[in-house]
């Protein structure tokens, strides 16, 4: 396989993985925010 | 909502192409693969976000002895946090790059890697004044002061110390600009290489918005707590 392959698969898994993280982020943020309103 | 996509998709699209197109670098411009130069799509934008959040703390900083709004203080502060985050970022990239172009992970007669020493060292100085003054208002006025000084600083050891000493410097200085101010990258390499620009810039924009709606409700919760 061709390395350059490899490593952009590697580079995309992290970005998903912290895409994700950042998206839960914040709606977890958002619900907070909602709740302190109240 | 829309935009989250956007900066999903956008930066997936942009490590894709960084890593299965022809790579712009001569081979007899590099001790290794050349291979190696597609890290400068994610070393730049990283540097350059940098330098934004340095800039915005300034800003925010200076709102802050305006107004002494304490909201101001918060988003000073979190800006230089990103920004020596970012900082980080763009050494350790840079270092990688270093090592695989010119041989070694770092030379301290280039003066790029000199001149982030230094930044890195004065915004530790920054977060160990803020740790240091326990009072909320003292604090929050010295830390404005400083970060307005410091971002000064960050922005001459970022863009105008390594152009004064390019001889010190194996950084190509026509890399992006040349002498008379055009771009010199291939359509392939500058269409990617703004992409990412772009995407990092907003990337950097929605962690900072995150960021700052966290101290908020952190602060918010202290309040409580005291009451």
């Amino acid at each position: 396989m061709n390395p350059n392959f490899v490593v952009m698969i590697v580079t995309l898994i992290i970005w998903v993985g912290l895409f994700l993280y950042l998206f839960s982020l914040d709606r977890k943020v958002t619900r907070l925010e909602k709740k302190s309103e109240s | 909502m829309w935009w989250k996509i956007i900066i999903f998709f956008g930066m997936s699209a942009v490590i894709v192409a960084a890593f299965l197109t022809a790579s712009p670098m001569r081979a007899a411009d590099s001790l290794g693969p050349v291979d190696a130069y597609r890290i400068f799509y994610f070393h730049v934008p990283q540097a350059w976000v940098a330098s934004l959040a340095f800039l915005i703390s300034m800003i925010y900083s200076i709102r802050f002895l305006k107004t002494k709004n304490m909201e101001y203080d918060t988003k000073a502060l979190t800006a230089n946090k990103l920004g020596v985050m970012f900082a980080v970022v763009a050494t350790v990239t840079g270092s990688i790059f270093a090592k695989m172009t010119w041989g070694e992970f770092w030379n301290w007669s280039e003066i790029r890697e000199v001149s982030i020493f230094i930044l890195l060292l004065i915004y530790g100085g920054y977060f160990a004044l803020r740790s240091a003054v326990s009072d909320p208002d003292t604090r929050a006025n010295l830390s404005a002061v400083i970060s307005i000084i410091f971002a000064v600083a960050a922005l001459f050891l970022i863009f105008v110390l390594p152009r004064i000493y390019g001889l010190f410097s194996q950084h190509p200085s026509d890399s992006i600009l040349n002498e008379s101010g055009q771009i010199t990258m291939g359509a392939t390499v500058r269409i990617i290489f703004f992409s990412s620009l772009i995407m990092f810039t907003a990337l950097f924009f929605w962690v900072y918005n995150l960021s700052v709606r966290v101290a908020r409700l952190s602060a918010n919760l202290l309040l409580e707590n005291k009451k």
